[in-house]
């Protein structure tokens, strides 16, 4: 009955929101992305599909097993418990501070018409439903508010910025899982360039519109303080980050109840159609409390009731491994038996599953098996790739924004996660637990992209996992005894300098706050406590073989001391809080031009703030400079005192625009001498005082323009046609 | 409707495998271990390159050494020579530009001192206040370089040796202030016509704080030239190039650039430039509507399809002459520089000789033309320079100079710039001079007379064939990999030559046939000096 409701009442808005035009745009908003018709599994989703072979679906089976928390009833065998560890379902002690009472009938009557795609099973659509029971689990869940006591210092949220909620949404990584926008453009691409929608499914965003807009803040401020199965995962956001991300998150388009159906709710309590109306009643709320045990809601929301036990049904490996029956009946059945509103191919792979766990029994699952599975559950795959499978598709990809200039030379390496392979033995378990489990840990800022926080109860086996898959057979042999016989700080600073003999490292690495002298990848300053010392000297010195498609190039190939270089450099890592910093870190050398000290005008084109990208900067000894912009032949600005910088010229790769040092800096007024098209032909300069005259045509006609200082606070322009003739003689003075 | 399409988009998906074994899903994003497995076979190859000895890179740039020698200019202190253009003066000076924007001459680039110290040359700054100055060529009495928005002539009038007017050449490309806009040359062809290529940018321009200029970045990706006859200003030539740093003619005129792998190169090319083609990369096609382009927009580029597919259906589509198989030869080509020696600098006249930045060495490509089109085959030729290459010229005496500067990327080397003089010793190495494509297999041709019997037996050889993927993703994996069967290897009377048979249908065209020629043995039983070769073969040419 509900669908049709929710499906007019959303179409209505769209041509209601069609005709508004508001920004961002309604109807373009995430939350209409998808509408599915069945539990949403994303790992499922993207990996499992009806033509595929037998063996293949059963392992997705496997996981839907898990992610529908069938484990929670059905225990899982001994042998596959890591694997099967089940998934937890929302915390239930604060539901009356997040959900209204009409939402939360309408929750327990029918779990997805409130969440699209939710994995909640209905309880209460089978022919014997009880309207009463209903009333009662509403009223005892309602009655769920946390005690003044429990509540910890709650956040005060800011207000939200919708524009800059629509930015974050699209950069932080919420469009790994969730659908993008359609009216929103990542910033680096260009204009004209056609997005592609993405092809890969999408976590349905439904709940949102159902929160209100503070305590939306403070879920996705900690998402797993409500959802502890922890796959929305922290994205380490600000408190005004939530507050933008919350109302945009909101501005979607807004499902009414409809009205017969808010009629038809008010016959068991009389409070259900105006939320405003709603009056707890004790008696029925402790009738809900008996009945929340009765139905075994607590298989899966454990934290209502901590200290009651849930009821476990048949075991696992006891259920008949056939659909047509029981939860995996076509339609809703009686007695309390869960509806999951599962689809053919999600039934099919379940049965699967269950015909093949005696074997799995027998044989159950190695590392590598498990990761791959948590890797789908946790969808880490969503970002990451390992072993070939996984990674955002291309149409997502362009959402991965760069959040430095110069990253796009990076190519993937500037605005993708990195590949998962070999992970284990790549970092310090220090320091994995520390990047997937807590704050800090990135260290890569150029990434827009972050890598979220998870929960350590959800992961602790995955990592435990790596480090045993990814070992090293034969293990990598490197010194980092450090002992001084062989293994120098120094040599290894040297190595990593730019002067004669080093191999300029620090042409794309930076030191501490020092940064790289060109491309920017990782900054080396934590290298000791992050990466494992063997897989290090692998990746130096099979840079390829270790992180295929790496930028590092072979810089140790041919090198008959490799392997100790290696170690030199490692140890000089090691010391860095004690040693200078490479040569080329290390700014020594003055860049500022200054006329006065040549005795003559130098002329020098760079970008320049206020003369454009065809400046022309011409600095006199007196103390004058000018801006002269070759592409349309004006003068553009200028100033008095100090000329320029030439550091972002002649050293930096980025060519950030030279600024005048000098002060008062003047914008000029000066005119051309003719109108019409100008063509800039060059200049010519004065052999005594290298003074500039720039040579150009209008129209044809050719002129000579020439600015030069009259004194020390005056500067003469003199304009001459081709005859010699002065067309024009103007002066700015200081 | 757009959420209506999305929403059927995810359901057709649904649909599909989108598991590890589905095809369409790896084609959309290559899995990185596929990287693996080349260098894998990269590994396996070159064990057999060196027949499992330990030989080390070191120990091959020895060999190197013994026919062409390579020597370092020593430099002052605090002179930050990064040389990005080379020009030979009519008197033999050697001009050399440099990227902080000046332009410097060395009076003696042949001195004969064999130790001779930084005092011994004599260096005088020529230009200065120059925008990143990437190339310098010597024509029609003065020196023109092109700078970030201009190609400048330098002349000196009052000939004191430094320059007093600076003469803008040629303009009109559009310049964001992206650091990535660099622009290259200029080459003159035989006719006098001036050409130039242009990067493309790589992200947003910067705000330089004034209205209403250099708002449209035109040509960027481009190739351009201006020719002396028509008296026109400069006009979009190619379309469809990244970073195309290299830019040279050939014996006969005709115009090449590299460019660097990347988004749309899975690997480095070399590129035929001429009027109203495509070379792939599709930032550039934003600029093929405005007026005086003459490069056609084709419809609805493919997302990801194999390049010899690609060479059907894009139309105006040109592949490279040669595609160089990255890290097996190069990760980032740079200088191209044509023999026109002689034999003033060994056996390889006509030829084309290759700058390589991120892995510090020279290769060598020769080039010839099947059905009106130019493809050829890359070597390997000299490793070991002190830093990336940028930029080579001839010196008078048919020594090659080689400028360097790594600045912004990182390379293989010792030094972060420099400038170093490559000597033929006269000694003949013994290599593949040329790979001609056969209708059935192909032609070697040797410096030296092979030993007949290691050349004629079709087990000296090993051949592989692959392609790449054309499409929007950075860099790309070699694909469709296939073993090529020789079947017969028939040996010139003179010794010179080799006539390679491959297995009937074993060619394919569009696809990069890389050539490893271990066994062969020169008459006095040495080894080829490089005994790979890689030849992409655009045309399979007629009997």
């Amino acid at each position: 009955m509900t669908f049709r409701h929710k499906f007019s009442a959303a179409l209505s808005l769209t041509i209601a929101a069609a005709i508004a035009g508001s920004s961002p745009d309604v109807d373009a908003h995430p939350s209409v992305a998808e509408q599915v018709d069945y539990p949403f599994v994303v790992g499922f989703e993207r990996f499992y599909a009806s033509d595929d072979d037998e063996e293949y679906l059963a392992k997705g089976g496997l996981l839907l097993l898990n992610e529908l928390n069938c484990v929670g009833c059905h225990a899982p065998p001994e042998s596959l418990i890591d694997t099967l560890s089940g998934r937890p379902g929302s915390h239930l002690h604060d539901l009356a501070e997040r959900l209204s009472p009409t939402d939360t009938e309408l929750w327990i009557r029918n779990p997805r018409f409130i969440k699209n795609g939710t994995l909640m099973p209905s309880l209460f659509a089978g022919p014997d439903r009880d309207l009463e029971e209903i009333a009662a689990l509403k009223h005892y869940l309602l009655s769920l508010k946390k005690t003044q006591a429990e509540k910890p210092d709650v956040p005060e949220i800011p207000h939200g910025n919708v524009d800059e909620g629509q930015r974050l949404f699209h950069r932080v990584g919420c469009i790994a899982c969730h659908a993008p926008a359609n009216d929103y453009r990542p910033e680096h691409i260009e204009e004209g360039v056609e997005l592609e929608l993405v092809g890969l499914p999408s976590v349905p965003l439904a709940l949102a519109e159902r929160y209100p807009v503070d305590e939306l803040a403070r879920f996705l401020l900690d998402p797993a303080a409500h959802r502890p199965a922890g796959r929305m995962p922290d994205m380490k956001l600000s408190l005004q980050e939530a507050a933008d991300l919350a109302v945009y998150l909101k501005s979607g388009p807004k499902d009414e109840i409809p009205e017969e159906l808010k009629e038809a709710m008010k016959s068991i309590d009389g409070t259900s159609g105006a939320d405003g109306e709603f009056a707890l009643d004790p008696a029925l709320a402790d009738r809900g409390k008996t009945l929340f045990t009765e139905k075994n809601c607590l298989s899966c929301h454990r934290s209502a009731q901590p200290d009651a036990k849930p009821k476990m049904a048949k075991p696992l490996v006891d259920l008949r491994a056939e659909g047509g029956h029981g939860c995996l009946s076509e339609k809703p059945v009686a007695n309390a038996v869960p509806w999951y509103y599962l689809d053919e191919v999600q039934r099919n792979a379940i049965v699967l599953a269950l015909k093949k766990l005696p074997e799995l029994v027998a044989k159950p699952h190695d590392d590598f098996e498990r990761i791959d599975f948590t890797l789908t559950a946790m969808n880490c795959y969503a970002c990451h790739d390992r072993d070939g499978k996984g990674g955002p598709e291309l149409a997502r990809e362009v959402y991965f924004d760069f959040n430095a200039t110069g990253a796009q030379s990076l190519g993937r390496w500037g605005n993708l996660p990195p590949p998962l392979d070999k992970v284990g033995r790549k970092l310090t378990p220090e320091w994995l637990q520390k990047i997937v489990t807590a704050h800090g840990g990135e260290v890569r800022p150029y990434v827009a992209v972050r890598m979220p926080r998870f929960q350590k109860a959800q992961v602790e086996m995955l990592l435990a996992d790596f480090a045993v898959a990814d070992v090293r057979e034969p293990p990598v042999e490197i010194d980092t005894s450090g002992l001084p016989k062989h293994q120098r700080g120094h040599i290894g600073r040297d190595l990593m300098g730019v002067s004669a003999g080093g191999l300029g490292c620090v042409t794309c690495h930076g030191l501490k706050d020092a940064k790289s002298l060109g491309a920017p990848v990782i900054n080396l300053t934590h290298t000791i406590e992050r990466l494992q010392p063997g897989y290090f000297k692998e990746l130096l010195l099979e840079p390829q073989e270790t992180q295929p498609g790496t930028l590092m190039p072979p810089m140790f190939e041919g090198r008959t001391k490799a392997d100790q270089e290696v170690e030199q450099i490692w140890t000089y890592l090691k010391e860095l809080d004690q040693r200078r910093l490479p040569d080329g870190l290390l700014k020594a050398d003055n860049f500022e031009l200054k006329p006065g000290e040549e005795g003559k005008a130098i002329t020098f084109r760079t970008f320049v703030e206020g003369v454009g990208s065809h400046a022309v900067a011409v600095g006199y000894p007196e103390g004058l400079n000018v801006g002269f912009d070759s592409e349309t032949c004006r003068w553009r600005i200028a100033w008095q005192g100090r000329f320029i910088d030439a550091m972002s010229t002649w050293d930096d790769r980025f060519c950030t625009p030279a600024k005048p040092l000098g002060g008062k800096v003047v914008e000029l007024g000066w005119k051309l001498p003719a109108e019409g098209e100008v063509e800039f032909l060059g200049f010519k300069l004065e052999p005594k005082s290298g003074a500039p005259t720039f040579l150009y045509e209008i129209g044809g006609q050719r002129y000579e323009d020439r600015a030069a200082p009259d004194g020390a606070t005056k500067l003469k322009r003199t304009v001459t046609d081709a005859n010699g003739k002065v067309v024009i003689e103007e002066e700015q003075s200081w | 409707m757009v959420n209506l399409m999305k929403s059927i988009v995810g359901q057709a998906l649904r649909l599909p495998t989108l598991d590890r074994s589905s095809l369409s899903w790896r084609a959309e994003r290559p899995p990185y271990n596929r990287h693996l497995f080349k260098w894998a076979l990269f590994g396996l190859l070159t064990l057999m390159a060196i027949g499992q000895s330990s030989v080390r890179a070191d120990e091959i740039t020895d060999r190197e050494a013994e026919f062409y020698q390579l020597t370092p200019f020593p430099l002052p202190a605090d002179f930050k020579l990064e040389a990005s253009g080379l020009a030979t003066l009519p008197d033999g000076r050697l001009a050399v530009a440099i990227r902080k924007g000046e332009v410097w001459i060395l009076e003696n680039p042949l001195l004969p001192k064999p130790d001779a110290s930084a005092d011994d040359y004599v260096w005088k700054r020529f230009a200065s206040g120059l925008h990143e100055p990437l190339g310098l060529t010597w024509h029609d009495g003065a020196l023109y370089t092109t700078q970030r928005s201009e190609v400048t002539r330098l002349e000196d009038n009052d000939n004191d040796g430094v320059a007093d007017a600076y003469l803008t050449a040629a303009k009109g490309w559009g310049v964001s202030g992206n650091y990535h806009e660099y622009a290259y040359g200029p080459v003159f062809d035989p006719e006098g016509t001036m050409w130039i290529t242009l990067n493309i940018n790589m992200g947003k321009g910067q705000d330089l704080g004034i209205e209403g200029t250099s708002k449209h970045t035109r040509w960027r990706g481009w190739s351009m030239n201006k020719s002396p006859a028509t008296g026109a200003k400069l006009e979009p030539v190619s379309a469809g190039l990244r970073s195309p740093m290299g830019l040279a003619t050939n014996t006969v005129g005709d115009v090449f650039s590299t460019d660097q792998q990347g988004n749309y190169w899975a690997t480095n090319p070399l590129n035929h430039l001429r009027k109203g083609v495509f070379h792939g990369h599709a930032d550039s096609l934003r600029d093929a509507d405005l007026p005086g382009s003459p490069v056609k927009v084709p419809e609805d580029l493919p997302k990801a399809i194999p390049v010899p597919e690609a060479m059907k259906i894009i139309p105006g589509y040109q592949p490279p002459a040669v595609w160089f198989p990255y890290e097996k030869i190069g990760m980032s080509t740079t200088g191209i520089l044509c023999d026109t020696t002689k034999g003033g600098f060994g056996p390889f006249e006509d030829q084309l000789f290759i700058g390589e930045f991120t892995m510090a060495f020279v290769s060598r490509v020769f080039l010839e033309k099947v059905n009106g089109e130019y493809q050829g085959a890359c070597f390997h030729f000299r490793k070991g320079m002190q830093t990336a290459v940028l930029q080579m010229q001839w010196l008078p005496d048919g020594s090659m100079v080689i400028g360097e500067s790594n600045r912004g990327w990182n390379s293989l080397g010792v030094r972060s710039f420099g400038l170093e003089r490559l000597i033929w010793t006269g000694k003949m190495p013994f290599e593949m001079k040329t790979m001609e494509a056969q209708s059935d297999g192909f032609l070697l041709r040797f410096t030296n007379a092979v030993d007949p019997k290691t050349a004629g037996d079709p087990g000296a050889y090993k051949m592989s064939s692959y392609t790449y993927e054309y499409h929007q993703a950075y860099g790309g994996d070699e694909i469709m990999t296939e073993p090529v069967a020789i079947a017969q290897a028939d040996v010139a009377a003179d010794g010179l030559s080799v006539r390679l048979r491959c297995a009937p249908g074993a060619l394919r065209a569009g696809f990069v046939h890389e050539l490893h020629a271990e066994g062969v043995r020169d008459s006095e039983g040495k080894s080829l000096l490089h005994s790979e070769a890689f030849y992409t073969l655009n045309a399979i040419p007629a009997e």
